[in-house]
């Protein structure tokens, strides 16, 4: 057994390995000594241990590969927004980190805790599942189509997963959900059912809905991409406040100005590779990769014949 | 013109109504057994565990492409005589309908839960819910009121088909009607009179359902 972090990942092919595909963020004390592999490690915690970070993490759909040799980490606080184009591998990556996919090779940790790892496609270490239960509920997720629960009330909505998983008594559940509301703007519609609200309020719910369960890291799946573009702001506004406020945030949008604003790190993805990454300034004025280059160029363009909702 | 004397139905009353209650109870007991038959099934043919779902198309074909009658008779006459143990008609007549019916609600399960976004799951399991938390919480009560009105049609058809337990001389509705047809020479009146009986006791499952339509209406659209 030897770490993942010396081997190359038998999923990447050669050409893959971009210049970048090994960098960590520069503290991250993983990409200088390879945690060795074993259960010693596993339950680790540590000041400097990265909110959620992921190692040589490849996954494939039937046969096609969609990530190659993915490794990325984020801080606690930190807010990192992924840009690139469709099909780029930029959802998949975020739902390999949510456990929604199971991932074919590499490894994910949690605040230090490995959830999975996997070697030529064969499980090495992986989080009981008691543990991967209470690690979803740490790691909130926000969809693109909102996925709502239709048949449930917003205040419902809010409050099943506290109540359920969490096990926080009634009384509590209600001021909890009420709180988060009207932190998104929508106490007043706690009665409602999600199909009576517009896609922005619907969107803002499902953001309060995520943070009931109190999570120490939000994920963002393009979240502004099925909403009208008038309803784009508010839908921003909340998830800027949310990083003011000091909230580990992975965010995967097309909404360049606001990536621009609220992110400490931009990541660049193309055809399922972190293609360069590093500080907006950086990437948004000076790209370092043609294919960078191109993507800004192109969502330029669209910024200049529609909207900017800055 | 004939003389219909309805007077028969009121003298024979005793009878007649034990025979509504037979069909009430056969038609719940089965429709109960259907509804948990029906559940299992559609679920252990989503499980892509290959013979399970092999075992579960298999079954559900069997129920669904013979006719009740048959499975009614085949089960109280042939079914012991294979298998040597002795069943009463009036559990061979329920378990025939259950599992007659368990096929079609299977089915009609299963295009429910299909028809769920994935995305519903998605969002149940990413805030932490059990499978089967999100299961019983999320998908399934919306898969239910998506195939609502074909679960009705389902409970309607089963208190109708009650009536064929009536060939296992199982005192039901339709049963006690023949009976008290020949004893009294009044068939018209009496069989007429079962006819409305049956009308009355499907008919408010009926109206349920657009009752129930309307109200998860509000919610859903």
């Amino acid at each position: 057994m030897s770490p993942i972090g010396k081997n190359p990942p038998n999923c990447a092919t050669p050409q893959g390995r971009s210049d970048v595909s090994t960098s960590f963020s520069h503290d991250d004390p993983g990409s200088v000594t390879p945690t060795p592999i074993g259960a010693d490690d596993v339950g680790r915690r540590s000041a400097t241990v990265p909110a959620i970070a992921c190692r040589g993490l490849c996954k494939s759909f039937r046969g096609t590969q969609v990530l190659f040799d993915v490794n990325l980490a984020v801080e606690s606080r930190e807010v990192v927004v992924i840009i690139g184009p469709s099909g780029s591998g930029k959802s998949t990556l975020l739902r390999c980190l949510c456990q929604l996919e199971e991932i074919d090779d590499g490894e994910i940790t949690f605040e230090g805790t490995v959830v999975i790892r996997r070697q030529h496609r064969r499980p090495i270490a992986r989080a009981s599942p008691r543990e991967a239960e209470a690690m979803r509920g740490e790691i909130g997720m926000v969809f693109q189509s909102f996925n709502l629960f239709p048949h449930l009330s917003v205040l419902r909505n809010v409050t099943l997963a506290p109540k359920r998983v969490r096990r926080i008594p009634d009384a509590q559940l209600q001021d909890l959900a009420l709180e988060l509301l009207s932190r998104v703007g929508l106490a007043h519609k706690a009665a409602a059912y999600p199909a009576h609200l517009s896609g922005g309020q619907q969107q803002r719910v499902a953001i309060a809905r995520a943070l009931a369960m109190q999570p120490r890291i939000m994920l963002f799946d393009e979240v502004t991409s099925a909403l009208d573009p008038e309803l784009v702001g508010e839908v921003l506004q909340v998830m800027r406040q949310l990083a003011q406020d000091g909230m580990t945030m992975l965010i995967v949008t097309h909404e360049m100005d606001f990536a621009r604003q609220v992110a400490d790190r931009i990541i660049f993805m193309d055809a399922g590779r972190i293609v360069e990454e590093g500080a907006p300034s950086e990437i948004f004025r000076a790209p370092r990769h043609e294919r960078t280059r191109l993507f800004l160029q192109r969502m330029l363009d669209r910024v200049g014949t529609g909207r900017d909702d800055s | 013109m004939y003389q219909f004397q309805f007077d028969v139905i009121a003298h024979y009353f005793g009878v007649l109504t034990s025979g509504i209650g037979y069909t009430l109870m056969i038609t719940v007991v089965s429709f109960v057994s259907a509804t948990v038959i029906g559940l299992i099934v559609s679920q252990l043919r989503l499980s892509r565990i290959p013979p399970l779902v092999w075992l579960t198309s298999v079954y559900i074909d069997i129920f669904r492409c013979t006719p009740a009658l048959v499975q009614i008779v085949w089960i109280y006459y042939v079914l012991p005589i294979l298998f040597k143990f002795s069943l009463s008609a009036l559990t061979a007549g329920i378990l025939a309908l259950s599992l007659n019916n368990g096929a079609f609600l299977a089915e009609i399960y299963r295009a429910g839960i299909q028809s769920i976004d994935p995305g519903q799951r998605d969002a149940a399991r990413v805030l932490g819910l059990r499978r089967r938390e999100t299961f019983l919480l999320i998908v399934l009560p919306q898969a239910v009121r998506r195939v609502l009105p074909a679960i009705t049609s389902t409970a309607i058809s089963l208190l109708k088909d009650s009536s064929l337990v009536s060939v296992l001389a199982v005192g039901e509705l339709m049963y006690q009607g023949q009976t008290v047809s020949s004893q009294s020479f009044r068939p018209l009146e009496v069989l007429t009179f079962v006819a409305v009986v049956y009308f009355i006791l499907t008919y408010p499952l009926s109206l349920l359902n657009t009752h129930l339509e309307r109200r998860y209406r509000v919610a859903d659209r």
